[in-house]
């Protein structure tokens, strides 16, 4: 067993240019405590020597990852007399929150995943009889309805990829309907995007299952119209949390911080939403199984509270928000939150920026040429008194003003990208510029990270089993530095022009195709879901998911 | 008092004659089309007939008569004799044995393949075509190249971080890299949060 842990660094640098680099891919010996943890990461920020930058840490909530920012801050204060304060400094992972909000929603509708059928993966029998056996299993189905929908669905993929003769089977059916083969994907009980996939694909897939069902003549998995109403549903509940999973996993040259709050919003506002349907008995709530969705979503709820909770004591949320020039204070001031939020946010945003980045400005004004004609003007006049005074007042009225004059140009949905903005602003607001790289560089979600297993998982298959944890280390640093160069050798000796490189690719300003209105629907092609079903949730509540789409895009 | 008994594989043998010299005793190539001396490549231990091969391709006669065998008949030779022996015809860097070595582990890492395709018969061969002056490497000197590269790699890192002038965040994470279960046959690499387990 072979067990590491990797650091991944984030920043920005003087071209607002995002940088996710790999640091350290460590392995661990022994038993992976908090304690040896945060020696761990402090020996890498000590390799690196940023001890001093270092700003924030990015991790999931278990219960090591808190033992260890606590003891990397005591480590820290003890050895190098740096103040860094664990409770503001650390993020826990979005992505991790997300799935165990709906993993409880899940766990509540009992339609959680059995990882029985992992281990039997490989195995494909070619018996066609094998099938009385698979049902055996699946026969005593829960009396929830979702539950019997789920696992009906499960069954039937489970049936498709346990023997190549049913899988040719499903393919013919499948063409039938001039849809190419296409297997459902099984559900994992650690991740919930899995059971949204298995939705997604069985609802696309409707009409060839039926088909196929009607085939094989097996009646535990025959599912009625009313359960593929069910599905449905399911499927368009879940939808706005696939997109705020989606917007954090799928791209890593976007900025993170700033939309962290977004996520939240979208995620209650959809939930008050659903609630209210539910309750008001018509539309959604109309359904039979009305009453096990309002528990489960009762229950996802206080998870969500909870997790929406810790987002209190981080600094970066409200400031990340601020500093994205598209949506500032916009958020804070819509109805869903308080009315004195906008001003709470901004005059902490606006204190933080005083105490820790006025300085900073004023040192590269020693260096601006327009104060050398000052100093020159102030050497002619030493001995004045007010002079001086008059000069430090005008020029600490323009830095103070920096703020607030960021503050005051109005929000420009117009701006694809929020660094792209900077890097061609900075000039004007430059102690602005530099908070702005300093927090939008923190990562909301530890995606980064579990890129990079995933890359390491590549690499280290089964049959390079004398890899050395040297080795795999330092091919994992040199692999992600190769990437990042994302050039071949002989061009790379050449001229590259590295100045006028964007910070993030052209295509960036593009919306992503998950994050617009109806992707799922041009996903789901001629299948789509019902009208009655689209409807049922968009009763009232079009107007105002129209409006934010404006602001964030 | 030499070992000419060594089996020459290289089809440069065929246009050289072995002579000796007259009065030194020692022994040379010399090339059956111009005339040119050359001392023997089994003088020392490397054996390599890489000077003779590289006078077969600079050696004007020998190119000519290659032609006319093939039957092409070329009236203005000399454009394409130049474009033969110029050393502009293989443009980009010069090989050193360091290149190949970083090509060669640029390959293996970015296919996640295993060490040992550095001694594929079929890569060496592709690499030996390619680079007829260069030895390829074999895996052991690959695997000490990679840990140098990941050194500087890391190198690079911290002097780009010194000069870095903002904050820098970290993201960590632990994760089961491979499991022992591999030794038994699994063919499966789960790779499970130790949270949930």
């Amino acid at each position: 067993m072979l067990i590491n842990l990797a650091i991944t660094g984030h920043w920005i640098d003087s071209n607002f240019r995002l940088h996710q680099e790999l640091l350290a891919f460590t392995p661990l010996e022994g038993r992976h405590t908090g304690e040896y943890m945060a020696s761990v990461v402090f020996n890498t920020l000590d390799e690196f020597d940023i001890k001093e930058k270092f700003f924030c840490v990015t991790s999931d909530s278990a219960s090591n990852n808190l033992k260890m920012v606590k003891d990397l801050s005591a480590l820290l204060h003890d050895r190098c007399k740096i103040k860094w304060d664990w409770e503001t400094n650390h993020i826990p992972c979005l992505a991790h929150s997300i799935n165990l909000v709906v993993q409880k929603f899940i766990k509540t509708l009992a339609i959680k995943a059995d990882d029985d059928f992992e281990g039997s993966n490989g195995m494909v029998s070619d018996n066609d009889e094998a099938d009385e056996i698979i049902m055996e299993d699946s026969d005593t189905f829960d009396t929830e309805p979702f539950a019997t929908t789920i696992s009906k669905i499960r069954a039937v993929a489970k049936s498709i990829r346990g023997s190549s003769l049913r899988w040719e089977r499903f393919e013919r059916a499948c063409k039938a309907y001039d849809i190419p083969g296409m297997t459902i994907p099984l559900d994992i009980t650690v991740r919930w995007n899995s059971t949204f996939r298995m939705l997604l694909k069985a609802i696309y897939l409707r009409e060839p299952i039926q088909r196929y069902v009607e085939e094989l003549k097996v009646k535990t998995m025959r599912l009625t119209d009313a359960e593929w109403e069910q599905a449905e549903v399911l499927l368009m509940f879940l939808l706005p949390f696939q997109r705020c999973t989606a917007r954090f996993e799928c791209n890593s040259s976007y900025t993170e911080i700033d939309y962290v709050f977004f996520a939240y919003d979208t995620m209650y506002n959809h939930i008050d939403d659903v609630k209210d349907k539910l309750k008001s008995g018509t539309g959604i709530g109309a359904l039979p199984c009305a009453n096990f969705m309002l528990t489960a979503i009762e229950n996802m709820e206080k998870v969500l509270k909870k997790y929406y909770a810790k987002t209190s004591f981080p600094t970066v949320y409200g400031d990340g928000m601020i500093l994205n020039p598209r949506c500032k204070l916009a958020l804070f001031e819509e109805d869903s939150w308080e009315a004195g939020d906008a001003q709470k946010y901004s005059n902490a945003c606006k204190q933080r920026f005083t105490s820790d980045y006025e300085h900073g400005s004023r040192i590269s004004d020693a260096l601006a040429p327009s104060d050398i004609t000052n100093k020159r003007i102030q050497n002619a006049f030493p001995n004045d008194p007010e002079f001086q005074r008059s000069l430090s007042a005008r020029s600490s009225k323009r830095r103070r003003s920096d703020y607030d004059k960021y503050i005051e140009i109005p929000n420009d949905p117009s701006i694809p990208f929020g660094l792209v903005w900077w890097r061609d602003n900075c000039k004007l607001y430059p102690d602005m510029g530099k908070m702005a790289r300093d927090v939008l560089a923190v990562p909301a979600s530890g995606c980064a990270v579990e890129r990079q297993f995933s890359i390491s998982g590549r690499m280290t298959i089964w049959q390079r089993n004398r890899l050395s944890p040297k080795i795999i280390s330092d091919s994992m640093i040199y692999k992600s530095a190769l990437a990042k160069t994302r050039c071949p050798l002989r061009s790379e000796l050449g001229i590259v022009d590295d100045i006028n490189v964007l910070p993030v690719d052209e295509l960036e300003g593009t919306v992503p195709e998950e994050w617009t209105q109806g992707w799922w629907l041009k996903k789901l092609g001629k299948n789509s879901i019902g009208e009655n079903i689209i409807d049922m949730f968009h009763m009232n509540g079009d107007e105002e998911g129209d409006k934010k789409e404006d602001i964030y895009g | 008092m030499w070992a000419f008994e060594t089996k020459k594989s290289s089809e440069a043998w065929n246009e050289f004659i072995e002579v000796v010299h007259r009065k030194n005793g020692t022994a040379h190539l010399l090339c059956k089309h111009c005339d040119s001396a050359f001392t023997h490549p089994n003088r020392d231990v490397s054996k390599s007939t890489s000077t003779i091969g590289k006078h077969l391709r600079t050696c004007t006669t020998y190119r000519r008569k290659l032609h006319l065998e093939a039957g092409e008949h070329s009236p203005n030779f000399d454009i394409l004799d130049s474009l033969f022996n110029s050393s502009a015809a293989r443009d980009g860097p010069v090989a050193t044995r360091d290149l190949i070595k970083e090509r060669v582990l640029r390959i293996i890492i970015a296919g996640n393949l295993p060490f040992s395709f550095a001694e594929n018969d079929e890569f060496v061969d592709l690499l030996k075509d390619a680079y007829p002056d260069c030895p390829p490497p074999n895996r052991r000197a690959i695997v000490e190249y990679l840990k140098a590269k990941a050194t500087l790699t890391r190198h690079k890192l911290k002097t780009m971080l010194g000069e870095l002038d903002s904050k820098v965040s970290i993201a960590l994470d632990i994760w089961t890299t491979r499991t022992n279960l591999a030794f038994f046959g699994m063919s499966s690499l789960i790779g499970w949060r130790f949270w949930f387990s």
